[in-house]
């Protein structure tokens, strides 16, 4: 590039072009820690950068049975996670990854047409009358009887 | 694609193509094609497009996804290709506040685009759709440069900066998947026009009015943005010919915003979707989280410093050809700030989460503004003369 500017300019221009390009490479090079850095700062088990042992139960629990859950059924989310982030990261994961389906939290429900399956995380327990209808890791779906 | 739901049609790659072909066949009848450029790109314009390049692969691959593509628009992008539509139903149901239902809804009509054909989800082709869009960003930054008055070295050494500094907050805060490209997409196809670029009527009141409805029609603060253009636009030509503007005009800058933002407003009311949290109380007692957290997003290393430029935005205001477009972004930037103080919701957690992106909107209009204040104002402006019937 011929820099036909006065001196100063020129100083001025050639010394932005660097610190443009050298936050470019900067953002490149910090770019892979981003996810790593992010978890520990909220200490989140659930990120979906498809890391963690929880995404990927999830992810082979909806892959697998996703499909048999009915178009348009509502589904019962429960989640026993340390905090409700991360409840809040399965919720939109599990809905991301069937989106024929109605996921909802316990606090929605109440406001929506019975749920027909619950899915649960960790230590959440069924209630009483519900089958287990496949579990992968941590996660587990259940049909909910009436 | 809005209007095809409210008339009951199925989204459809046949629905999308006719679009297309009609669009295709309004631009034949009516404005000229726009140019992006020169002839003869320079070696700023290699450095952009090699940065686009960049941006393009890491967005493609997943590698700079930002988390609202699975919180918000991805995932009604996934949803709506199941349902064929867009799902108001959903949008309306008990847990659909978590991803903003009141939100317009271009962003995840867009990303299901490639999907539409076969009608399998492609994250992959959304993704990559989404990173594209950097590049036409930088071709309407490199286009609104030259109409600010840029050319030769500071063309290219602006049109490079900017270029990199863009794509380095990209990649390092992760923008593929999300509607912030959009709207400052909107807002730099807007500054040739806000500036009284030398494109006459009514090729420039359409080209404002597309811009406007492109902020409108890609996110909730794009809505006010547009009402901005607008608005900034009609003030500035009353100021000038000292008569209000003809009602064609103002028809070709209004008209587009309101086919997309009023199906949106009426479906959003219809459906009762707007959020309680979107505005509250005034609060000043906020200003002691609001004010370190600015600071910490604006000085935050993934702008690397960009932000600064905004301190010098006021500047423009005294210009005759950039003063409108100054005010617009400034307007804008206040009215970020103002949510920040009525916002009822965890205020230092809100800006720390928003400001960094909604900075994004302004700054590479910024960028051409400040640029066409210290590096532009050696080369006169081509004032273009209005139209006779600006004038009667």
């Amino acid at each position: 590039m011929r820099l036909r500017l006065p001196a100063a300019r020129r100083v001025i221009a050639v010394a932005l072009l660097c610190w443009a390009l050298a936050a470019l490479g900067w953002a490149v090079a910090v770019r892979p820690g981003r996810e790593a850095e992010a978890r520990a700062v909220t200490g989140d088990p659930f990120r979906w950068r498809r890391e963690t042992a929880s995404v990927r139960a999830l992810e082979r629990l909806l892959a697998a049975h996703g499909a048999k859950i009915a178009r348009g059924a509502t589904v019962l989310v429960l989640a026993r996670a340390p905090d409700g982030t991360a409840a809040g990261h399965v919720w939109h994961w599990a809905q991301y990854l069937a989106p024929h389906v109605n996921f909802h939290e316990a606090e929605d429900v109440g406001r929506t047409a019975p749920a027909e399956h619950a899915l649960l995380w960790g230590a959440a327990r069924p209630r009483p009358g519900w089958r287990r209808w496949a579990s992968e890791g941590e996660f587990a779906l259940y049909e909910v009887r009436p | 694609m809005a209007l095809a739901t409210l008339g009951g049609l199925r989204w459809s790659a046949a629905l999308v193509a006719a679009t297309l072909a009609g669009v295709a066949l309004v631009r034949r009848l009516g404005a000229r094609p726009t140019t992006f450029g020169s002839a003869r790109p320079g070696a700023g314009a290699w450095v952009a497009a090699g940065v686009a390049a960049v941006v393009f692969v890491a967005g493609a691959t997943g590698w700079t996804t930002q988390p609202d593509f699975y919180y918000h628009w991805g995932l009604k992008a996934r949803r709506f290709l199941e349902i064929g539509g867009a799902d108001y139903y959903f949008l309306a149901g008990p847990s659909a506040w978590r991803l903003h239902p009141d939100y317009p809804l271009l962003a995840p009509e867009l990303f299901l685009l490639p999907s539409l054909p076969g009608g399998v989800w492609r994250e992959g082709a959304a993704l990559a759709l989404s990173a594209a869009t950097f590049a036409l960003l930088l071709l309407a930054l490199r286009r609104a440069l030259r109409e600010a008055g840029l050319g030769g070295a500071r063309l290219e050494v602006v049109g490079a900066a900017a270029a990199a500094l863009l794509g380095a907050f990209w990649i390092a805060y992760g923008l593929t998947g999300s509607a912030e490209p959009l709207v400052a997409l909107a807002l730099l196809l807007a500054l040739p026009a806000l500036m009284d670029s030398g494109k006459p009527e009514p090729a420039r009141g359409w080209e404002l009015g597309l811009a406007a409805a492109l902020a409108a029609a890609a996110k909730l603060e794009g809505v006010p943005l547009a009402l901005l253009v607008i608005g900034a636009d009609a003030l500035r030509r009353t100021v000038r010919t000292r008569a209000l503007p003809p009602l064609a005009h103002l028809a070709r800058t209004t008209l587009p915003t309101l086919v997309v933002a009023l199906p949106w407003l009426l479906l959003a009311r219809a459906y009762r979707l707007f959020l309680e949290t979107n505005a509250g109380e005034w609060r000043w007692e906020r200003a002691g989280e609001i004010l370190p957290a600015l600071a910490w997003s604006a000085l935050h290393p993934d702008w690397a410093l960009a932000p600064l430029a905004l301190l010098a935005l006021p500047l423009a205001l005294r210009h005759p050809r950039l003063a409108a477009a100054a005010a617009v972004v400034l307007a804008q930037l206040a009215l970020y700030l103002a949510v920040y103080f009525t916002g009822p919701v965890d205020t230092r957690f809100y800006v720390l989460s928003t400001f960094q992106r909604l900075l994004f909107h302004l700054l590479p209009a910024t960028f051409v503004l400040v640029a066409a204040r210290f590096a532009g104002a050696a080369q006169p402006f081509p004032r273009a003369p209005l139209p006779r019937e600006s004038a009667s």
